[in-house]
């Protein structure tokens, strides 16, 4: 009765970062051939081996087809009508500072609440890389970062000031023949951010991007590599948004990772790429390899994601535990409402001796939505003593959404330890009764159930985060039982 | 001969077993739910020859096996029931706690509403063979509202004399918001080939309560072969422990329907196998009804070339919603050659339920027997601390009073870690 | 304090209520007593406004006011607790955010202030010992992985802390051993009190000897068809429903 017409009002919440910024940009007209790969390469000023880099891909891609395995449907990408291409247009040779970033790209990043203004941070507790569209606006605490000899910069800076560095670790992790996705990445990739923690650092402060896709039919392909070298540490948190549009508009990221000796890479992501309307109209395509590689002994890599955004997601960040005694970690919430769907998970390969993984996901359906995870757990004979964690549960809001675990394990190694848990559950109209019976009301009550389940995830986040997260899971869930 | 009342219906309930154990065989490997027990040691038992009309025990043999906590105890030797050796006078008004064969004589249509009726024989073919050669057994009939407080020990024993196999049939009857706390506790010679083939029916009635730790002990050339079925009314309650240490092969099987609302199930269980043992654990439940709970906790701790079983079967039927059910199997493995085949599942044919189970498989962690022994802990404590850590975890479902700790320390000697628990209870 | 007049209430279109007439006066705890199917936890469900009953007529009243005007928070936060019959297990979230946050919502509809978490952390220290909950409990997840006793003590502490005027028991006895509902019984009893009613729903009569009622009613087939004193208990463990069937027809 009254809790389900009071969840039903909630419901109709629109999606906060839908707006557009009307600004004046570059963008290369739609469509895929060599020519626009050289164009790409050309405005960007690239050296030869990275175009040679990008040709390499686009040639294996061709060789490609689509991969069709994922729970997903959605209709087939043109990619000859997608732009490859777009950049605010710069006054002169692009920003030096703030102050000359175009008012109306500040003013969007505002809007979204994405600190890019030094001076009106509290001293530096998150130094913040600013995507719009296709390239980098601005990076802050640039100089603070440079002291501890913390490389963070866009890629494409990266690749005029470290070549050295972008050569020796581009496509190490996520070869340019990994995947269809991967490479359509590589051959057209815009930018993105680079981060290098030299030995022995600890990064002084999160590191962080926002990715904003703003401009119509232009396909976002960003490349994320970080590199922490020995004993280094380094927490790193990206956040994406997209205006409301009836088209689909393709987001195909790579991120790479690297930890060498001793180094622990903390990844969280809170994505939430536009979804598309409740009737499934419109929303990004999120087709991302994210994967890490924990090349030396007691290396770790974590990653935490809260995903409530983009129609579909085909999404499996991974972790190679090459080095003994490394550890790999996942914490993900996936949400998905109205038509979205999700296919999303994480593999983890287990290489050295003692190796760790450990893996928790937390996914919650509600509306029409379809969520599938997928996660494999791979113990190659050479992992002596290796253990695996994975706990999956399901939350479903509704009856008319699904959930589906799809578990792939494969052992090679009679030491290993496996642990597999998985439930799958209903947000109940008994629970929503037991609290209105306490006296909550049905807004508190909802917000209450679905934050305990996620718990466990959100306590891996860094806290500015983990309480952002939280509120955008309310905002996403609004209306949804009834 | 058989001492049993010679009612017809009785007859032609053996008769039916007899034919069904014939027409099945025993069981293979094939059959999933025996996949892993070799049943292979049965073949060639007469497993119908007679046993001793009586066989003799003495009182000190009973008393050195008694746990202490107990307010009661029934002794069954061979099979029978012995008078002579029980102890049940601290019952109270009302309970009946004896022998099956005694109550088919005193009031054998009691008997029959439920003997073979919750565990029926057909497609089983173990408990066909116990039905058609049981010649005693347990008879329980607690009235309703009664509750006894404290548990009574039932000792199954098996002497030199015994035939080839006894087949015990147990059948417990539990009236409306009745409570019982039961100890079985089955033991027998060493160094002697003999088969158990017993089988418990429990019928429980609404709101009833009934704990039942089942101590399977047996002589180390025993094959051992025991199945508990339970049906279960509106709000009841059982909880069984399967503690396996002894007999060559051993496998504890448990079926409970959970066929009215608010019904639920703990059923655990740890099991020590060394040497070449095989001890096999197998349970179904069936969920038939709504707001049902199960929960399900075994451990198991092997060694050496031994082999430790768990099957789970969990059913959600259709209708049986709300449904709350937890399996849980855990594994530790103490030599290169030991193995543990662990294999729960859920089959739900039912949404809006809650369902999980888990399984793991493991050796002792090296970093933390490294900590103790970094810590001048001796290897032997040490591996002793770590084992008993494991198996406690299993142990705490046991419940409480002077029993469940007696059968702690048993766990603990079995393991070499009783000066390890010592020291424990006296910091504590 | 309650007044329940020919009450009529339907499930899916199916009638279970058909006209049930209940008075209960303020300190008094009254048992509803019947056999399955007769409507026992319908009227308690109805009492505390889970959706899903159509009320087709009748009326209730609770302290004079129209309760089946208001939104079933609102009857919490007014005095109506019902202690479940299944109490809902919520993953994640623990049990003494959840009671906090349900003590203020109630606190503040009676226009006191909130509790900060120390005063609330002690007062539910004080009521947990009083129903010998391991206070473990109270950092653990509402009701997740409690044994049945544990989730039914859970409800009396709740009921302790919310101070209801009226307290609808819904079985709470069932699935209990005889330990666990002795320290429910005596939670229980100690909550009784000149302005505290209690409405005893149970399906067995073992519970009526620990929780002594002043009245005893039976619901047969969604009325009330007899009532009397708490010997009416004994009576039906005896003599089963069947005999009071006659009436229910007439």
């Amino acid at each position: 009765m009254s809790a389900n017409t009071e969840l039903k009002q909630l419901t109709q919440k629109r999606y906060e970062a839908g707006f557009y910024t009307d600004i004046e940009a570059d963008t290369v007209p739609p469509g895929l051939s060599e020519d626009v790969i050289r164009l790409i390469s050309a405005k960007k000023g690239e050296p030869e081996w990275l175009l040679d880099y990008r040709l390499q891909a686009y040639r294996a891609w061709l060789e490609m087809t689509e991969p069709t395995w994922a729970h997903v449907r959605y209709e087939p990408v043109d990619y000859q009508a997608i732009s490859y291409y777009s950049a605010p247009k710069a006054k002169g040779d692009g920003p030096k500072s703030l102050d000359e970033v175009d008012p109306e790209i500040l003013k969007a990043y505002e809007k979204l609440g994405i600190p890019i203004d030094e001076q009106k941070m509290l001293a530096g507790v998150v130094a913040v890389d600013a995507v719009f569209d296709s390239v980098s606006v601005v990076t802050t605490f640039r100089a603070k970062l440079a002291e501890a000899g913390v490389i963070f910069c866009s890629f494409s800076d990266a690749v005029k000031d470290h070549p050295e560095l972008v050569k020796k670790w581009l496509g190490s992790v996520v070869p340019h023949t990994d995947n269809f996705f991967a490479a359509l990445n590589a051959a057209v990739f815009t930018d993105g951010s680079f981060v290098y923690i030299p030995e022995g650092v600890r990064c002084p402060m999160e590191l962080s991007t926002y990715f904003r896709i703003n401009a119509m039919n232009t396909g976002q392909f960003e490349r994320t590599l970080i590199v922490a070298d020995k004993g280094s540490y380094v927490s790193y948190l990206e956040g994406c948004t997209a205006p409301q549009r009836d088209e689909n508009q393709l987001h195909a990221a790579v991120v790479e990772l690297v930890a060498l000796e001793d180094a622990e890479i903390k990844y969280s992501t809170v994505q939430n790429w536009y979804p598309g309307d409740e009737n499934g109209v419109g929303g990004v395509y999120n087709f991302v390899t994210k994967r890490g590689a924990c090349r030396g002994d007691r290396s770790k890599i974590s990653w935490t994601q809260v995903e409530t955004g983009s129609a579909i997601t085909w999404k499996y960040p991974s972790c190679i535990l090459q080095g003994d005694d490394s550890v790999g970690e996942f914490y993900s919430v996936a949400l998905t409402n109205n038509r979205q769907q999700a296919d999303t998970g994480t593999k983890m390969v287990h290489i050295g001796k003692r190796t760790r993984s450990t893996i928790v996901s937390k996914g919650i359906s509600a509306g029409r939505s379809q969520q599938t995870y997928r996660g494999g757990v791979k113990i190659l004979a050479s992992a002596d003593g290796a253990r695996n964690h994975t706990q999956c549960d399901s939350l479903l809001l509704g009856s008319r959404c699904t959930a589906d675990t799809v578990p792939y394990v494969e052992v090679k190694n009679a030491t290993a330890q496996l642990e597999h848990e998985a439930t799958t559950s209903k947000i109940s109209d008994d629970q929503l009764f037991y609290c209105l019976q306490r006296g909550l009301d049905a807004e508190d009550a909802t917000n209450l159930i679905v934050n305990g389940f996620c718990k466990e995830v959100f306590r891996e986040l860094p806290m500015e985060f983990a309480v952002e997260a939280q509120k955008l899971l309310e905002l996403s869930l609004e209306g949804t039982v009834g | 001969m058989s001492r049993l009342t010679t009612a017809p219906w009785l007859g032609a309930l053996k008769a039916e077993g007899r034919a069904r154990f014939e027409a099945l065989g025993l069981p293979s490997t094939k059959a999933e739910a025996w996949r892993y027990f070799p049943t292979r040691a049965l073949r060639g038992v007469d497993l119908g020859a007679a046993g001793p009309e009586a066989s003799a025990l003495d009182a000190d043999h009973i008393a050195a096996l008694r746990l202490p906590g107990t307010i009661a105890c029934a002794v069954f030797v061979d099979g029978r029931f012995s008078a002579e050796r029980s102890d049940l006078a601290a019952l109270p008004a009302g309970v009946t706690i004896g022998s099956l064969a005694a109550a088919l004589a005193a009031d054998p249509e009691r008997v029959r509403a439920h003997l073979g009726a919750v565990a029926p024989s057909e497609g089983a073919a173990m408990v066909a063979a116990n039905e058609a050669w049981f010649d005693d057994g347990l008879w329980v009939d607690v009235p309703a509202n009664a509750a006894v407080e404290g548990p009574v020990e039932v000792l199954f024993v098996t002497t030199e004399a015994a035939g080839p196999a006894t087949h015990p049939r147990n059948v417990l009857v539990l009236g409306r918001s009745a409570e019982l706390t039961l100890v079985f506790g089955w033991s027998g010679p060493a160094g002697r080939a003999y088969a158990t083939n017993a089988v418990t029916e429990i019928a429980l009635g609404d709101n009833a309560t009934l704990r039942l730790a089942n101590v399977e002990d047996e002589g180390d050339g025993a094959t051992h072969v025991h199945h508990l079925q339970a049906r279960q009314g509106r709000d009841s309650t059982l909880k069984t422990f399967s503690l396996s240490l002894g007999g060559e092969a051993a496998r504890t099987s448990v079926r409970a329907e959970l066929g009215a609302p608010g019904a639920s199930c703990h059923l655990d269980g740890l099991y020590l196998a060394g040497g070449k043992q095989r001890l096999d654990h197998y349970t179904e439940v069936d969920h038939q009804a709504p707001h049902t709970q199960s929960r399900q906790y075994y451990g198991g701790v092997i060694d050496d070339r031994a082999v430790g079983n768990y099957i789970g079967l969990v059913f959600i039927r259709e209708g049986a919603s709300k449904t709350d059910a937890q399996q849980l199997n855990k594994n530790l493995l103490l030599a290169p050659t030991a193995t543990a085949n662990a294999k729960p599942s859920l089959e739900i044919d039912h949404d809006d339920v809650k369902a999980s189970h888990g399984t793991t498989v493991g050796q002792l962690d090296e970093k933390s027997l490294f900590y103790l022994l970094s810590r001048g802990i001796s290897p032997e404590d040490a591996r002793g601390i770590l084992i008993l850590a494991f198996a406690q975890d299993a142990l705490a479902r046991l419940g409480e009073g002077a029993h469940a700790q007696a059968l702690v320390h048993r766990v603990a000697a079995k393991l070499g870690a009783e000066a390890v628990l010592e020291a424990e209870e006296i910091m504590a | 304090m309650l007044s329940i007049n020919d009450l009529h209430v339907s499930v899916a279109g199916k009638p279970i209520l058909k006209g049930l007439t209940l008075e209960v006066v303020p300190g008094e705890v009254a048992a509803i007593m019947g056999p399955n199917g007769s409507g026992k936890s319908t009227l308690a469900h109805v009492l505390s406004g889970k959706a899903g009953y159509e009320v087709t007529s009748g009326s209730i009243l609770f302290k004079g006011q129209d309760l089946l005007a208001l939104e079933a928070h609102e009857r919490a936060r007014e005095g109506v607790f019902l202690a479940f019959q299944y109490p809902v297990e919520i993953p994640g979230v623990s049990n003494a955010y959840f009671l906090r946050a349900a003590v203020n919502a109630v606190r503040v509809h009676r226009g006191l202030e909130e509790l900060d978490a120390v005063a609330f952390l002690k007062e539910m220290r004080e009521q947990m010992k009083r129903v010998k909950m391991d206070p473990k409990l109270a950092k653990r997840e509402v009701n997740a992985g409690f044994s049945g006793g544990e989730k039914k003590r859970n409800e009396i502490l709740q009921m302790a802390m919310l101070d209801p005027s009226l307290a609808v028991l819904d079985e709470t006895d069932s699935g209990l051993d005889i330990d666990a509902l002795k320290a429910v019984s005596d939670g229980v009893n100690a909550l009784r009190g000149p302005n505290r009613s209690m409405l005893v729903i149970t399906h067995y009569q073992r519970l009526l000897s620990y929780i002594v009622p002043d009245k005893v009613h039976v619901l047969l087939d969604g009325r009330i068809v007899t009532s009397g004193g708490k010997e009416l208990a004994l009576e039906l463990e005896e003599r089963g429903y069947d005999w009071l069937r006659g009436d229910a027809a007439a």
